[in-house]
């Protein structure tokens, strides 16, 4: 097996630990055994828990962001396109919040590592949005000075949303159901939004 | 008063059976338990001094439920290959949602909770190789089957099944459905074969 298959195959074991087990409760040692291979093979390829997890987070963004971005950059009406964007961020989150929701956690006393990645995500993501309402302004139906700036405060405005909503949450896992209800609200906030910005 | 002392333990171990069977023994804590019924842990202290005796309370009430099923199950099938088929299925049902219960740790303070365990896997099976028996006394004398020793050959069905379920647990950590429906295929093509040896078992030379 290859060096780049062997790291491949880490992360692939990782990330189903990670997504049933939450990234707290996942050991290495359990990652190793799962692999047959020893703690020190695996040190050899992540020296720790954290750069494993910033490695499934790459890699189950990056499979995400290939599929979505072809079917909303396809979705020509503005609107439409941001609707869907919500849509595959929502299945996205439903699909991996054990392994996203660790990110809390962490937050206090984040490495390097992971600070790069997410300002790497945050960016990625705002990169749509903006791309997203330029287009509406490129084709007139957008009266819009920034794209770009426009693009952060929606963000923030659905970040806040999110935030305020699982904080009234109960500890075991949201459920569908929840998420589902932040995505009707942030669909609900998005129209009124972006027909704020309608001619 | 007394009402909302049964829905506390109600709830705790609804909670309870939730993590355990998403997590497994070892990695529920009680804390999170007891943050899910929004309790404090002094307070889940109340009803259970500690994580061995919530299992045990967690594993005798699933237990009585698939006895249970079962028994309803053999009391209204009309053969015994219907019998059997509805068997698996509630076998398969029982495993999806339970099999992270049976998941054998290596860690050695665990030991002491394993032959705990150990004697409820016992007491189930004990129950169950009766039923099976009942039901292939009931299927002699009604003449499906030819005779049989009642207690040897559920002994062997039971054992034939359950070595399909250990062939899920050992192949990996986190099985899936295809596992699964795999796992019930197989059980009911055996049960097949099985039933028709026990058709007949007395024809042989």
């Amino acid at each position: 097996m290859s060096q780049d298959q062997k790291r491949d195959a880490i992360i692939e074991a990782a990330l189903k630990r990670f997504a049933h087990f939450g990234v707290a409760k996942t050991t290495m040692t359990e990652i190793a055994t799962d692999l047959s291979i020893s703690k020190a093979s695996l040190y050899y390829y992540f020296p720790d828990k954290l750069s494993l997890y910033a490695a499934v987070l790459k890699s189950i963004t990056e499979e995400a962001g290939q599929k979505d971005n072809e079917e909303v950059m396809g979705e020509k009406d503005p609107q439409q396109a941001i609707l869907i964007f919500l849509d595959r961020r929502t299945d996205f989150i439903i699909r991996y919040y054990n392994i996203l929701e660790y990110i809390k956690s962490v937050s206090p006393n984040l490495p390097d590592e992971l600070k790069q990645l997410f300002e790497f995500f945050r960016s990625h993501e705002l990169g749509r949005i903006a791309a997203i309402i330029e287009r509406g302004r490129a084709s007139n139906l957008f009266k819009v000075d920034d794209a770009k700036k426009t693009a952060e405060l929606y963000f923030d405005c659905l970040q806040g949303m999110r935030t305020t909503i699982l904080a009234y949450n109960n500890h075991f896992f949201p459920d569908k159901k929840q998420f589902q209800a932040i995505l009707k609200r942030e669909k609900q906030f998005t129209t009124i939004f972006f027909n704020g910005l309608t001619c | 008063m007394k009402q909302e002392v049964n829905d506390k333990y109600d709830a705790i171990i609804e909670a309870a059976i939730r993590r355990f069977s998403h997590f497994g023994f070892q990695k529920t804590t009680m804390t999170e338990i007891a943050e899910d019924v929004s309790i404090s842990k002094q307070a889940l202290a109340y009803y259970f001094t500690d994580k061995q005796s919530l299992m045990q309370a967690v594993a005798g009430q699933i237990i009585q439920k698939y006895l249970h099923d079962v028994e309803s199950c053999f009391k209204s099938a009309s053969s015994i290959e219907v019998a059997l088929s509805a068997l698996c299925d509630i076998k398969k049902s029982h495993f999806e949602r339970y099999y992270m219960l049976y998941l054998q740790t290596s860690n050695a303070d665990l030991k002491a909770a394993q032959s705990e365990l150990t004697s409820f896997k016992l007491q189930v099976r004990t129950k169950e190789v009766a039923l099976v028996a009942t039901l292939l006394e009931r299927s002699v004398a009604n003449g499906e089957i030819a005779p049989t020793d009642v207690q040897k050959t559920s002994a062997l069905l039971l054992d034939t099944l359950f070595a399909f379920e250990c062939a899920v647990k050992l192949e990996k950590v986190l099985p899936d459905q295809q596992d699964f429906t795999d796992m019930i295929k197989k059980q009911k093509n055996i049960l097949h074969l099985f039933v028709n040896g026990l058709k007949h078992n007395g024809a042989k030379t």
